[in-house]
C-alpha cells in the first residue's frame, strides 16, 4: 500500500511550526538516529526498489485474482456480478473516477484556508 | 445481597453514576480509576442479563406514564455492549489527559448514549438524547479556539433542534396512539412520524443535515474526537433501526450518504475531517440496511455499527496520537511518520484494513450482510452504489489516512511514539477488529435476529480481493502518472457554507441596506420598524406605559369593559 | 406513604379535634389574630403566628386524610343541615388548596422573620402578624366553605387584611401605599361584581348554599338572570385572580409590600381566587351549559393567552426583581386560566397541578430574592451579579426554582406544562399549545437574564461583595424553607402523586370522568 514518493525536500513550512518535530532535514533514512527502533527493520518498505516495484506487485496480484474467476464460479445475486473480473473492473473504474473527480470538485469547492474568518485563529 | 446481585441492572446507570462521581472527585488519579472501572461494572450488569424484557420501570405519576428506562432486547443488547467497550477504550485513550471537565463530560456523554439505547419509551429517549448534546459539546469547546467555539455552537443548535423535533413528534404520537412506547414508528404515523424521523436524521447526519459532523468533529479535542466518533451517530442509527426499519426512503438516503462523502474526502486535507466524512459514508451503509428492513438488513446495520465503533475509533485514535505528537493532522504537513511512530502506524493500518473490508478484518464480515440484504431485495442500482462507495472507502480511509500520515514523502518530523495508554487503547481496538473478522460467529450470535450468513465463501473472498487490489492498483497508477490530486492546504466547502456565507452575507447585506435606507429616508418601513421597537420598550420597560401606575378610573373602566364583553358573550350563547 | 403519615397524625390528635377539624381550621387562625395583637412584641407574635399556622397545616393534613378515606366530607355548623345551616365542604379540589395555603403559610413565616424584623417598625410587628393571621383565615375560609355568601365574606377578610399588609411596606418604600390603594379600589370593584352576581343568583334560586344552588340551576339554565350572575361572578373573581387585563394591581402590590407578604401572596392569594373561580364555573354552574362554554372561549382563553405572552414580555423588560417575578406570575396565571378554559377534565387537572407547582416555584423565587435583599439589599436584576459565587447555596436553590419556572425536565414545572400542552392538543387547541411554548421561550429569557447575572458576571468590587458571604450572615431560618421548596420542585417531578391525584380526582368530580 505504501508506494512512496521521493523523500525529497524538507518542507520549510513544517520547520517553522512550534511542534516537537526536529528541524534537521532528513538524512538517508537508514542512518537516522531518531528512527524508532521498531521501525528500523521495516525501512526497506520505503526503499527505491520497493517503491518502484510496488505497482507491479499489486498488478500481478490483481491479475491473479482475476484469473481465479476462471477457475471458480462466483455465485452472485445479479448476472453481471458473475462476469469474470467484474469486481476488478468496477473497483478500478470506481477508484479512478473518485480520484479524478477530485480535480473539478476542488475547483468548485476549494477555498483558501482562511476562507471563514474565524478559522484564521485556528493556528 | 444475592438478590441484589441477580436483579437486572441498567449498565448505563453504572456509567452515569460514574460520571457524577467523577464530576465531584478532585483527585486526578481517582477520577481516572473510576473512568476505567465503570465500564467493567457496566459490563458485569450486561453479562448477568439472562432474559430479554423491560426492566427498571419508573412510574412517573407526575407525567401519568410509566417509563421503561431499561429495555434489554436483541437490538439494545449489541448496542449496549459496543458502547460499554467504547467507554472503556475512550477512558484508556484519555488516561494522560488532566482535564476534569472533559473527563466528566465524556463519561456522562457515553452514559447518556447508552441510556438512550436502553430507553423503552420516547420520553426517556428524549431526555438522554438531549443529554448527549449538552455533554458532548464540551468536547468541542474545550479546544479553546474561536473556530471550535463557533462550531460547537452550530453543533449545539442542530442537536438541540433534533431533540425538540423528537419531543414534538413524541407528543403528537402520544396524542394519536395514547402510548409513549418507543417501538416501530414509521412514516405512516404522519406528521409525528416525520418530525421524529428528521430529529433522528439530524443526529444520523442525513445529507444536507450532515454538516455539523464535518464541521465540529475535526475541531474537537484530541480525546474528544475519539469519544464523539463512537456515540452520537451510532445512537441515531440504533434509533432509526428501532423506529424506522423498512422505511423505503432510507435506502435512497443511505445510498446518497455512502456516496457523496467519498468525493469530498479525496480533496480534504485535514485527516480528522477525512475521517468525519468517513463516518458519514459508513453511516450510509447502515442506513441502507435499515431501509431494507429485512432481518438480514437490520443485522447488517447492527453488525456494521459495532464494527464501525471499533475501527473508526481506532482511526480517530491514531490520528489523535499523531495530532498529540506533531500538533497537526493536515496531510500536507505530515508524511513518513512510521519512522518515529511505527506502532501507531501499524494499528492505523489495521484500522484502515478493517474499514476497507479486507478479508479477516471486521468490515468484511459486517458490510457483506448489508450488501447481501440489498441484493436479496433486488436493488441492483443501490447495490452498485454501495460497491462503488466501498472502493471510495478504500481510497480515503484505507489509503489516504495511513499513507499521507505515516508514509508518503518524509516530512522530516521525528517525534516520540504515542503514550503507552494510547497505544494500548489502539491495540485493543485493533485486536477486536481482527477478532471480529476472524470469529464472525461470535458477533453474529449477538445480532438482533438469527443469522446464518456465511461471509467466507471463496467467491466472496475472490470478489472482494479483486475490488481491493484493482483499486490499489489504480492508486499506484494514478500516483505514478501524477494524476492524483496532491494534498493542499485549503478549506473545502460544505452545505454549512449556506449559513456561514450567503446567510451571513444576507444578514450583513440586509443590515447595510437598512442602514442606507435609513440614511435616505426616515419615513419608510424601517422607520416604523424602529418606532415599533421603541414603542415596545416604551410600553414594556419599567417606566413604560404598560407598567405605569394606571389611573384607577381607567382600571375600573377596563373591568367594566371586560364585564360587558362577558355579558355579551353569555347572552349571545345559545 | 402520604396516607400513612396522615393516619398517624390523625391518631395522635384528640377525637374532637379530628371531628371538628373543618371548623377549627378557620376558627383557630381567626381567634389567634387578636391574641397576636395582645402579644405586642414582634418575636413573640411571630412565634404565636407560627404555632397557629403549624396547627392549621396539621388540620389541613387531617382533612386530607378524611378526603383520602371518604372522597368528600360535608361539615354542617351546629348540626344545622344544609341548605338552612352553613356547611363546609371538603373534597379533593379544595383540600389541595388548603394544604398549599397552610403549608406556604408555615414556610413563609419561618422564612420571613428576619425580613419582618428589619422592614416593619417594632411597634407595628404584632399588628402585622395579626393581619397576617386574618389573611390566612380569609384564604382558608374561601377555600373550605360550601356557602356562596361565606365565600364573599372570607374573600373580603383576606382582601382587607392584604391591603393592610401591603400598605405596611410603606415604611421602607412609599410606593407601597399607592400600590395598596390601587389594590383596594380594584379589589373592591371585584368584590362588588362578585356580590352583585351572588345577589342575582339568590334571586334566581332562593338559596346561598352552593350544592343547593347547583340543584336549583338545573331547572334555570335558560334564565337570563342566571347568565348575568355568571358573568358578574366570573369577572369579579377574575379581578381577584389578576386575570389579564385586570392584573395591574398585582405587580406593584407584590413588589413594594414587605418581603414576607410578597412571598406569601404570590404563592397563595391568587391561587385561592382562582380556586373560587374553578368552583363557581365548574362546580356551582353547569359546565355543560352553552353560556359557560361561550364565556370560557370568548373571554377566558383569549385573556389567558394575552397574559401568557404580554406579561412575559413585560417580565423581560423589568429591572426590579420582584416586579419581574410578579409579571411572570400573571403570565403563569394565564396558564392556569387557559387550562380551565379548555373545559375538559385533562385541562382542569393540568391547571390545578400548575397552580400547585407554581406556588412552589414562585414561593421559592420570592424567598430567594428576600434573602438576597437581606444580605446585600438587592432589589434589581443587575444587582444579582456574581451571586453564584458569593451565595452559592441560595443561588443554587434560586436556580432550581427558576428552571422549574421555565419548565425544564427534572423539575415540577415541566410536568404541569407538559400536561397543559397535552390537554390543549387533546382539545384540538394547537394554538394554545403553541402559546404555551412561546411563553416558555420568553421565560427562558427572563429567567436566563437573572441566571446570567448570577453566574456569568463578576461580582462588583465595592461593598465587600467580592468575598464569599459568611453563612452566618444568611439566617438559617430564612434559608431552610427556600431549600425545602427548591427540593420540592425536584421531588414533584418524580413523585407528584399527591397533587396529581388530588387534581385528577377534583377534575373528574367536576367534569364527570372526562378524558382521564
Amino acid at each position: 500500500m505504501s508506494a512512496a514518493k521521493t523523500p525529497s525536500k524538507s518542507s520549510a513550512k513544517s520547520s517553522a511550526r512550534k511542534t516537537p518535530a526536529k528541524k534537521a532535514p532528513p538524512r538517508k533514512p537508514a542512518h537516522d538516529e531518531d528512527i524508532h527502533p521498531v521501525a528500523r527493520p521495516f525501512l526497506w518498505l520505503v526503499s527505491d526498489k520497493v517503491r518502484k516495484g510496488f505497482i507491479y506487485l499489486v498488478g500481478i496480484a490483481m491479475v491473479l485474482s482475476i484469473g481465479a474467476d476462471f477457475l471458480i464460479h462466483r455465485h452472485g445475486h445479479f448476472d453481471f456480478e458473475t462476469t469474470p473480473g467484474f469486481f476488478a473492473f468496477f473497483g478500478f473504474a470506481a477508484f479512478a473516477f473518485v480520484v479524478l473527480m477530485g480535480w473539478p470538485l476542488r475547483r468548485l469547492t476549494g477555498r483558501s484556508e482562511d476562507y471563514y474568518p474565524e478559522s484564521t485563529e485556528d493556528d | 445481597m444475592t438478590e441484589l446481585l441477580s436483579a437486572p441492572m441498567n449498565p448505563a446507570m453504572a456509567i452515569l453514576v460514574a460520571g457524577l462521581i467523577i464530576a465531584a472527585l478532585p483527585w486526578h488519579y481517582a477520577r481516572k480509576a473510576v473512568m476505567l472501572i465503570s465500564p467493567f461494572v457496566a459490563l458485569f450488569f450486561w453479562l448477568k442479563m439472562s432474559a430479554f424484557g423491560d426492566y427498571a420501570p419508573l412510574t412517573l405519576d407526575t407525567l401519568g406514564m410509566s417509563l421503561t428506562t431499561f429495555r434489554f432486547d436483541g437490538l439494545s443488547r449489541i448496542w449496549g455492549l459496543i458502547f460499554i467497550i467504547a467507554a472503556f477504550l475512550n477512558a484508556l485513550f484519555a488516561l494522560h489527559d488532566r482535564d476534569r471537565l472533559q473527563d466528566t463530560m465524556s463519561v456522562l456523554y457515553g452514559g447518556a448514549a447508552m441510556a438512550a439505547v436502553f430507553a423503552g419509551d420516547l420520553i426517556t429517549l428524549f431526555i438522554f438524547w438531549e443529554m448527549t448534546a449538552f455533554t458532548s459539546v464540551f468536547l468541542i469547546w474545550r479546544t479553546g479556539t474561536a473556530a471550535a467555539r463557533n462550531a460547537g455552537l452550530r453543533y449545539l443548535v442542530m442537536h438541540i433542534g433534533s431533540g425538540v423535533l423528537l419531543l414534538a413528534g413524541a407528543v403528537l404520537l402520544h396524542a394519536q396512539t395514547g402510548s409513549w412506547a418507543f417501538d416501530h414508528i414509521g412514516l405512516e404515523a404522519g406528521l409525528a412520524g416525520w418530525l421524529i424521523f428528521i430529529g433522528f436524521g439530524i443526529k444520523a447526519a442525513f445529507p444536507l443535515l450532515h454538516s455539523w459532523l464535518q464541521d465540529a468533529y475535526p475541531k474537537a479535542t484530541i480525546t474528544g474526537a475519539v469519544v464523539l466518533s463512537a456515540f452520537t451517530t451510532k445512537m441515531a442509527i440504533y434509533a432509526l433501526a428501532r423506529g424506522y426499519a423498512g422505511t423505503e426512503i432510507l435506502i435512497y438516503i443511505g445510498a446518497i450518504m455512502a456516496l457523496f462523502p467519498v468525493f469530498f474526502a479525496v480533496i480534504e486535507n485535514d485527516l480528522r475531517r477525512v475521517l468525519s466524512f468517513s463516518i458519514n459514508n459508513q453511516l450510509g451503509f447502515m442506513v441502507v440496511g435499515i431501509g431494507i428492513g429485512t432481518s438480514l438488513g437490520i443485522n447488517g446495520a447492527a453488525a456494521h455499527a459495532f464494527a464501525d465503533v471499533l475501527f473508526k475509533g481506532l482511526l480517530f485514535m491514531s490520528m489523535g496520537a499523531v495530532l498529540y505528537r506533531t500538533g497537526t493532522t493536515k496531510a500536507s504537513e505530515l508524511g513518513g511518520l512510521f519512522r518515529s511512530m511505527p506502532i501507531t502506524a501499524f494499528f492505523c493500518l489495521i484500522g484502515a484494513g478493517s474499514i476497507s473490508a479486507f478479508p479477516l478484518m471486521s468490515a468484511f464480515v459486517t458490510k457483506a450482510l448489508i450488501l447481501a440484504a440489498v441484493a436479496d431485495e433486488g436493488h441492483w442500482i443501490i447495490w452498485l452504489i454501495l460497491v462503488f462507495a466501498s472502493a471510495g472507502v478504500l481510497e480515503h480511509a484505507g489509503i489516504k489516512i495511513p499513507y499521507f500520515s505515516f508514509f508518503a514523502h518524509d516530512s522530516g518530523r521525528r517525534v516520540k511514539e504515542a503514550p503507552w495508554n494510547m497505544l494500548l487503547a489502539m491495540g485493543i481496538a485493533a485486536f477486536l477488529s481482527v477478532f471480529i473478522g476472524v470469529n464472525h460467529r461470535w458477533l453474529y450470535a449477538l445480532l438482533p435476529y438469527a443469522n446464518d450468513y456465511e461471509p467466507y465463501t471463496l467467491g466472496h473472498i475472490v470478489g472482494q480481493m479483486q475490488l481491493l487490489l484493482a483499486a490499489i492498483f489504480a492508486f499506484a497508477l494514478l500516483m505514478r502518472i501524477g494524476w492524483y490530486p496532491s494534498e493542499k492546504r485549503m478549506t473545502i466547502l460544505d452545505v454549512d457554507w449556506f449559513w456561514r456565507k450567503p446567510g451571513k452575507a444576507l444578514a450583513q447585506w440586509t443590515y447595510a441596506i437598512i442602514a442606507r435606507l435609513w440614511a435616505h429616508s426616515k419615513r419608510g418601513l424601517l422607520h416604523t420598524l424602529s418606532r415599533l421597537s421603541s414603542m415596545m420598550s416604551e410600553a414594556f420597560s419599567p417606566e413604560g406605559s404598560f407598567s405605569r401606575v394606571i389611573p384607577t378610573g381607567a382600571l375600573a373602566g377596563s373591568a367594566v369593559a371586560l364585564l360587558t364583553l362577558a355579558l355579551l358573550g353569555v347572552y349571545m350563547a345559545s | 406513604m402520604n396516607a400513612l403519615i396522615v393516619s398517624n397524625l390523625t391518631a395522635l390528635l384528640p377525637a374532637w379535634v379530628v371531628m371538628h377539624a373543618a371548623s377549627l381550621i378557620v376558627v383557630t387562625p381567626l381567634l389567634s389574630g387578636p391574641i397576636a395583637l395582645i402579644l405586642s412584641r414582634g418575636r413573640l407574635a411571630w412565634a404565636w403566628a407560627l404555632v397557629i399556622s403549624v396547627i392549621t397545616f396539621a388540620l389541613s393534613l387531617v382533612l386530607y386524610g378524611q378526603v383520602l378515606d371518604h372522597g368528600s366530607v360535608v361539615y354542617a355548623f351546629g348540626d344545622w343541615a344544609p341548605p338552612l345551616g352553613i356547611t363546609y365542604n371538603i373534597d379533593a379540589l379544595n383540600v389541595l388548596i388548603l394544604l398549599l395555603v397552610a403549608g406556604m403559610g408555615v414556610l413563609s413565616l419561618v422564612n420571613g422573620l428576619p425580613s419582618v424584623l428589619r422592614e416593619i417598625a417594632p411597634k407595628d410587628q404584632a399588628p402585622f402578624f395579626a393581619a397576617f393571621m386574618l389573611c390566612l383565615t380569609g384564604l382558608m375560609g374561601v377555600t373550605i366553605t360550601g356557602d356562596a355568601f361565606n365565600v364573599f365574606v372570607f374573600l373580603e377578610i383576606s382582601s382587607i387584611s392584604t391591603y393592610v399588609l401591603v400598605a405596611m411596606g410603606g415604611t421602607t418604600d412609599r410606593r407601597a401605599l399607592t400600590a395598596s390603594f390601587n389594590y383596594l379600589i380594584l379589589g373592591t370593584i371585584g368584590a362588588t361584581f362578585f356580590v352583585i352576581g351572588l345577589g342575582l343568583l339568590y334571586m334566581a334560586t332562593g338559596t346561598l348554599n352552593m350544592a343547593d344552588i347547583t340543584a336549583h340551576l338545573h331547572t334555570h339554565s335558560e334564565d337570563r338572570v342566571v347568565r348575568a350572575a355568571f358573568a358578574f361572578i366570573v369577572i369579579g373573581l377574575g379581578l381577584k385572580t389578576a386575570m389579564f387585563p385586570l392584573h395591574t394591581w398585582l405587580p406593584s402590590a407584590y413588589a413594594y409590600s414587605p418581603t414576607i407578604v410578597g412571598t406569601f401572596l404570590a404563592s397563595t392569594a391568587t391561587k385561592v381566587a382562582f380556586y373560587a373561580m374553578v368552583r363557581f364555573i365548574l362546580g356551582v354552574f353547569d359546565p355543560g351549559s352553552p353560556f359557560s362554554g361561550a364565556l370560557l372561549e370568548i373571554v377566558l382563553a383569549p385573556m389567558a393567552i394575552a397574559a401568557m405572552i404580554i406579561c412575559s414580555v413585560q417580565a423581560l423588560h423589568q429591572a426590579d426583581l420582584r416586579k419581574l417575578l410578579a409579571y411572570s406570575s400573571v403570565a403563569q396565571l394565564g396558564y392556569m386560566l387557559l387550562g380551565l378554559s379548555m373545559g375538559t377534565a385533562a385541562g382542569v387537572s393540568a391547571s390545578l397541578l400548575h397552580l400547585f407547582n407554581h406556588a412552589l416555584m414562585k414561593g421559592a423565587l420570592f424567598m430567594g430574592v428576600g434573602i438576597f435583599g437581606l444580605q446585600y439589599g438587592i432589589r434589581q436584576v443587575q444587582d444579582l451579579r456574581g451571586l453564584g459565587k458569593t451565595m452559592p447555596l441560595t443561588a443554587a436553590a434560586f436556580t432550581i426554582s427558576g428552571l422549574s419556572l421555565i419548565g425544564v425536565p427534572l423539575t415540577a414545572g415541566f410536568v404541569s406544562k407538559f400536561y397543559l400542552i397535552t390537554a390543549a392538543l387533546e382539545r384540538g387547541w394547537w394554538w394554545a399549545a403553541a402559546a404555551i411554548l412561546a411563553s416558555s421561550v420568553l421565560a427562558i429569557f427572563y429567567v436566563g437574564r437573572m441566571l446570567e447575572m448570577m453566574y456569568l458576571r463578576e461580582a462588583p468590587k465595592a461593598k465587600g461583595r467580592t468575598k464569599k458571604a459568611k453563612t452566618g450572615n444568611v439566617p438559617l431560618l430564612a434559608l431552610v424553607p427556600l431549600l425545602i421548596l427548591a427540593l420540592a420542585n425536584i421531588w414533584f417531578f418524580f413523585d407528584a402523586s399527591l397533587p396529581k391525584g388530588l387534581a385528577d380526582a377534583a377534575a373528574t368530580a367536576l367534569l364527570g370522568g372526562g378524558a382521564l
